[in-house]
C-alpha cells in the first residue's frame, strides 16, 4: 500500500485551505471538539476511495459527498472542494506519487505518475477502505451479535466471493438433485411401457432379445446374438420407412389398453391406499395442532432459499451480501425444524401417490390419443375429464398448502369414475381392428418395440446423466465446504492467537493470560474472551469499555496483518479508545510502536494528554502532529501554531479589541507553557485534573530553558567548544532581556494579577507587551527550525538540549575528570 | 469480484494474493486433485480466479461441460 507524506485540503469539509507534513510517519490531530479533526480523516478517505464513509451509511439520509463534500461557502463550486495527497509507495521502493481528487470529479481522481503499477497500488488501497477504522466500526467488531459481527470481519478480510461461489455450488447442486425423481419416474414409465409393449412382465435384455427374434424369425431375418447400447430389433427390415406404422396396429392397441387397465387398477391398489392413508393422518396432524401457520412460513422461507440467486431476496428484492440471507434465514429454519421433517415425511408419501397419477394419466392420455384414430370412434370425454381431475389432485399435492385443500384431495386421489361404458368400447373397436398377417404382425412389433426400446434407452441415458451431474454437483459443494471451512477455521484461529498476543500486551499488568475464542459457524462468528480465568464470555458481558474499546482496536489490527501483512503500510485511528486509560493508552503506544513499525498511523483524538502520551511515548516523534484550538466558518480550523497566533493578535488589536487579544496571548502562553515543560523536563506543581493555568507552567518552563542554557554553557566549556560557548552566552543575553521585557519576575509574585492588568491596557501599551512576549517565546525554539528546543532524552539523566533539525545540538553533561 | 491471480506476479515480483483468492486457490488445488472433478478444474478456476465471474450460469456451464 502506501505512506502519506503530506496532504493538502482545499475547501473541503470545514477545512479552507490546511496542509500536514507527514513524512510517512505517525501523525496525530489533537483539538478540541469541532476543530477539524476529522475533516482531515475524511479528507484521507476521501483522497483514496472517492467516498465519505460519514456521509454515507445508515442514518445518514440525504447525505452525500457530491452536497456536503465541499466546505459549505463552496457548496455550489464542488470543483474547488479537492483534496491532495503525496505519497510513497514502499513496494515499490519508495517511489513517489501524487493523487488529487475533487469533489466535482469524484470518481476520476488525477494520478502522477500514471504508470499502471501507481495506479495498481491506489486501486489496491481504494479497494481496502477499512485502512480507516473510527469507534463506530471498532466497537461493531466486539459487541455486535454473531450475524453481524461476521458480516463485518468477513467484508474486512473480504470474504463475500467464498460466499458467493458456496451459494452457487449448493444452489446447482440442490437443483440437480431435485431433478433425479422425475428422470428416474420417466425411465419408470419408459420401462413399463417398454415391457407393455414386449407383453412381458419385466425388462430384461435376455427377454427383449427373445421376444424380437421371434419376430424376425417369421421375417427370415437374422436372429440378434446380444442387445447392446446400438443394437436395432429392426435392423434388416429394408429401407421403408422407419416411423410407426400409420395404422394402428391391434398389437399395439391391445397393449395400451392392457397398460391402461393395469395402471387404474394399480391406482387402486393397497399400497396406493396405504400410502394415501398415512399421508393423510399427518396431513390431518398438521392441521389440527394448529401448525399450518408454520408449515406456511417454512414452505416460503425454503422456496425462498433455492430460489436466491446470490443477489437479493426472491420475495422483496432486498439485497443480501452472500452468506448473509442464508444467514438470516438459517435461524428461522432452526426454529421450524420439527415442522420440517414432519413437512418431509409427508412430501414422501405423497411422492408415491403422484408418481401413481403420473403414470395414470400418461395412460389416460394415450388412450384418449388412441380413441382418436380408431376405426370405430370412441367417446373420449369422459377420459378427459378423468385427465382434467388427475391433474388436479396432482397439482394441489405437489402445491402442498392448503392443506386442507390437500387432505380433500388424499380423500378422493385414487378414485376412479366409471369407465365401464368406455372400456367396453376400447375393447370391441380394438377387437374389430384387422388382425394383422403374421409377417406384418411382426414387422409392427419390431418397428413399434424399436421406439419403445430407443425411448427407454433415451430416459436411461438421461438418468444416468443427470445422476452423474448431481454426483459431481454434490461433490464439488462437499469439497469446497470442506476445504473452505478448513482454510476460515485456520484463518480464524491465526486471528485469534494474533489478537490475543496484542491485547495481553496491552494490559500485561492484569491480563498476561489472556485468550479468546473466534466461533465461526454458518453466516455467524461467535467472540468470546477470557474474563480473569473464569471462562469465556462475550465482551461486553465483564469486561469495562475501555478494555472492549482495546478489543476492538486489537481485533482490527489483527485483522488487518492478517489480510495485508507486510503490505499493512497505513491507518487512520478517528479518536478511538476514548474510554481507554491513561495507563493503558501508553500500552497501546508501546504495541503499536514494536508490533506495528512499518505501519504509519495517524490518529485523531480531542484529549490533548493522549497526544502527549503519544509523544512522550515515541508514538509521535517531532512534529508529527497538528494541534488545533479553535475552528470558525470562514478561517477552518486552527493550529497552536506561534506564527498563527501572532498574527491573530495583531488582527485584534488593529480592531481596538484589547480583551480578545488579551485572553489570546493567554490562552497561547498557557499552550506554550504545557509544551515548553514538557520538552524541557520543567518541573511543575502536580496537578491531578491536569488542568495547568497560565501561573502553573510558566515559571517553571522558564526556569528550566534558563537552567539548561546555564549547564549546556557549562559543558561546552569543559570540552572546550569555544564556538558554542559563544553562542549560548548571547542566546542567554538575549533571554535574560527577554525575560525583562515581559515583566517575567512579576509572574512569580501573583501571575493572576499581572494579567488581569493585561485587560485594562490601552492597544498602545499592549502592544510592546505581546512583542515582549513574542520574543520572550522565540527564544524557546531553534532559530532554524522553529522547533522547540527539547531536552533528551525524555526520562532519566538530562544528557543534551536539542532542535528538530540539529542546529541546536548541546552537551548538558561536562567532560568528566 | 476477484481479478488478481494469486499465482502470477505483480509489484516487482510481489504476488498479489487476497484471502479469498488463497482460499479459492486451495479448493481449486483440490478439485485437480479429485479424479473425478479434475477435468473441470483449469475451466472453473479461469472464470473464478481470472474472470471473477460467479454467476450460476457461467459455473453450471463449467461443472457440465457436455451439456448444451
Amino acid at each position: 500500500m502506501i505512506r502519506i507524506q503530506k496532504i493538502r485540503i482545499q475547501e473541503f469539509r470545514g477545512i479552507r485551505d490546511l496542509t500536514l507534513e507527514l513524512k510517512g510517519a505517525n501523525f496525530a490531530a489533537c483539538g478540541p471538539n469541532g476543530t477539524g479533526k476529522s475533516g482531515i480523516v475524511d479528507a484521507i478517505e476521501f483522497a483514496l476511495t472517492g467516498n465519505i464513509s460519514r456521509l454515507s451509511g445508515a442514518g445518514t439520509g440525504g447525505l452525500s459527498v457530491k452536497a456536503h463534500g465541499p466546505h459549505v461557502d463552496y457548496r455550489n463550486k464542488p470543483e474547488h472542494a479537492v483534496v491532495s495527497l503525496e505519497v510513497t509507495i514502499p513496494a515499490l521502493g519508495g517511489k513517489k506519487a501524487t493523487v488529487t481528487r475533487t469533489v466535482k470529479a469524484a470518481a476520476t481522481p488525477k494520478i502522477e505518475p500514471p504508470d499502471p503499477d501507481v495506479l495498481e497500488a491506489f486501486e489496491s488501497v481504494e479497494q481496502h477502505p477499512e485502512f480507516v477504522l473510527s469507534r463506530r466500526e471498532l466497537i461493531r467488531y466486539v459487541l455486535s451479535e454473531p450475524g453481524a459481527r461476521s458480516k463485518e470481519v468477513q467484508a474486512l478480510l473480504r470474504l463475500e466471493d467464498i460466499e458467493r461461489l458456496r451459494g452457487v455450488l449448493q444452489k446447482i447442486s440442490n437443483a440437480e438433485t431435485k431433478a433425479l425423481p422425475k428422470l428416474r419416474s420417466l425411465k419408470h414409465e419408459a420401462e413399463k411401457q417398454l415391457a407393455a409393449s414386449l407383453g412381458i412382465p419385466e425388462v430384461s435384455s435376455a427377454s427383449i432379445v427373445a421376444e424380437a427374434n421371434r419376430r424376425r424369425a417369421v421375417l427370415g431375418l437374422a436372429q440378434i446374438e446380444k442387445l447392446e447400447g446400438m443394437t436395432s430389433l429392426r435392423e434388416g427390415l429394408g429401407t421403408g420407412s422407419t416411423a410407426a406404422p400409420v395404422r394402428i396396429t391391434k398389437l399395439q392397441a391391445s397393449a395400451d389398453f392392457q397398460h391402461f387397465r393395469e395402471t387404474l387398477t394399480r391406482l387402486q391398489s393397497d399400497p396406493i391406499e396405504k400410502a394415501c392413508g398415512e399421508a393423510e393422518t399427518k396431513a390431518s396432524a398438521l392441521e389440527m395442532e394448529g401448525r399450518i401457520e408454520e408449515l406456511d412460513r417454512e414452505t416460503l422461507l425454503t422456496s425462498a432459499l433455492e430460489r436466491y440467486d446470490g443477489m437479493q431476496c426472491p420475495v422483496c428484492d432486498t439485497p443480501f451480501e452472500p452468506g448473509a440471507f442464508e444467514a438470516h434465514l438459517a435461524g428461522n429454519l432452526a426454529r421450524l425444524e420439527d415442522i420440517g421433517k414432519l413437512r418431509a415425511s409427508l412430501e414422501s408419501d405423497l411422492g408415491v401417490l403422484k408418481a401413481e397419477l403420473v403414470a395414470t394419466g400418461n395412460a389416460v392420455n394415450t388412450m384418449i390419443e388412441l380413441a382418436d384414430k380408431l376405426p370405430t370412434k370412441v367417446e373420449a370425454q369422459p377420459l378427459i375429464d378423468f385427465r382434467t381431475a388427475l391433474r388436479g389432485r396432482y397439482a394441489q399435492l405437489a402445491k402442498l398448502t392448503p392443506i386442507p385443500d390437500t387432505r380433500s384431495v388424499l380423500t378422493v386421489a385414487t378414485e376412479v369414475p366409471d369407465l365401464s361404458d368406455v372400456l367396453e368400447f376400447f375393447a370391441t373397436a380394438i377387437q374389430s381392428l384387422p388382425e394383422p398377417s403374421d409377417q406384418d404382425a411382426a414387422r409392427d412389433f419390431l418397428i413399434l418395440t424399436q421406439e419403445k426400446l430407443e425411448h427407454y434407452r433415451s430416459m436411461s441415458r438421461d438418468l444416468a446423466a443427470g445422476e452423474a451431474s448431481a454426483a459431481r454437483a454434490a461433490k464439488a459443494f462437499e469439497l469446497y465446504g470442506a476445504v473452505t471451512t478448513k482454510a476460515l477455521e485456520k484463518i480464524y484461529a491465526d486471528v485469534e492467537a494474533t489478537f490475543a498476543t496484542y491485547y495481553r500486551k496491552i494490559n500485561e499488568d492484569d491480563e498476561n493470560s489472556f485468550t479468546a475464542k473466534l466461533l465461526p459457524s454458518l453466516g455467524k462468528l461467535g467472540f468470546d474472551v477470557d474474563f480473569y480465568g473464569r471462562g469465556h464470555f462475550p465482551p461486553g458481558a465483564y469486561h469495562s469499555e475501555g478494555h472492549q474499546d482495546g478489543m476492538g482496536l486489537c481485533l482490527y489490527l489483527a485483522l488487518m496483518n492478517h489480510l495485508l501483512k507486510d503490505r499493512f503500510t497505513f491507518a487512520v485511528l478517528d479518536d478511538v479508545l476514548m474510554s481507554v486509560d491513561a495507563g493503558h493508552r501508553r500500552q497501546v503506544c508501546n504495541l503499536l510502536r514494536e508490533m506495528f513499525p512499518h505501519t504509519q498511523f495517524i490518529f485523531t483524538t480531542h484529549d490533548e494528554i493522549w497526544l502527549r502520551h503519544m509523544r512522550s511515548e515515541g508514538l509521535v516523534k517531532g512534529r508529527g502532529f497538528a494541534h488545533f484550538r479553535t475552528w470558525t466558518v470562514e478561517h477552518g480550523p486552527t493550529e497552536w501554531d506561534g506564527r498563527n497566533v501572532w498574527e491573530e493578535l495583531d488582527g485584534h488589536l488593529a480592531m481596538h479589541d484589547v480583551r480578545s487579544a488579551a485572553a489570546l496571548l493567554r490562552h497561547y502562553l498557557e499552550h506554550f507553557g504545557k509544551e515548553a515543560c514538557h520538552r524541557l523536563r520543567a518541573k511543575v506543581e502536580y496537578r491531578s485534573d491536569a488542568q495547568f493555568a497560565l501561573e502553573d507552567v510558566l515559571s517553571p518552563a522558564t526556569s528550566a530553558l534558563g537552567d539548561a542554557f546555564k549547564k549546556a554553557r557549562l559543558a561546552a566549556v569543559s570540552w572546550g567548544q569555544t564556538a558554542v560557548v559563544e553562542r549560548i552566552t548571547a542566546i542567554e543575553a538575549a533571554f535574560s532581556e527577554a525575560k525583562k521585557l515581559a515583566n517575567n519576575d512579576r509572574w512569580q509574585v501573583n501571575a493572576a494579577v499581572h494579567f488581569n492588568e493585561w485587560t485594562n491596557l490601552r492597544v498602545e501599551d499592549f502592544r510592546p507587551l505581546a512583542q515582549a512576549f513574542r520574543s520572550f517565546t522565540e527564544i524557546f525554539s531553534c532559530a532554524s527550525c522553529e522547533e522547540m528546543l527539547s531536552i533528551s532524552p525524555g526520562r532519566g539523566e538530562k544528557e543534551g538540549l536539542r532542535c528538530g533539525c540539529g542546529d541546536v545540538n548541546w552537551n548538558l553533561l561536562g567532560k568528566k575528570g | 469480484m476477484i481479478k488478481d491471480d494469486p499465482k502470477t506476479a505483480s509489484l516487482k515480483g510481489e504476488a498479489i494474493t487476497s484471502v479469498s483468492g488463497d482460499i479459492l486457490g486451495e479448493f481449486f488445488d483440490a478439485m485437480r486433485d479429485d479424479t473425478d472433478l479434475a477435468d473441470i478444474e483449469p475451466t472453473l478456476r479461469r472464470i473464478v480466479l481470472e474472470d471473477g465471474v460467479f454467476a450460476e450460469p457461467a459455473i453450471r456451464a463449467a461443472l457440465f461441460p457436455n451439456e448444451s
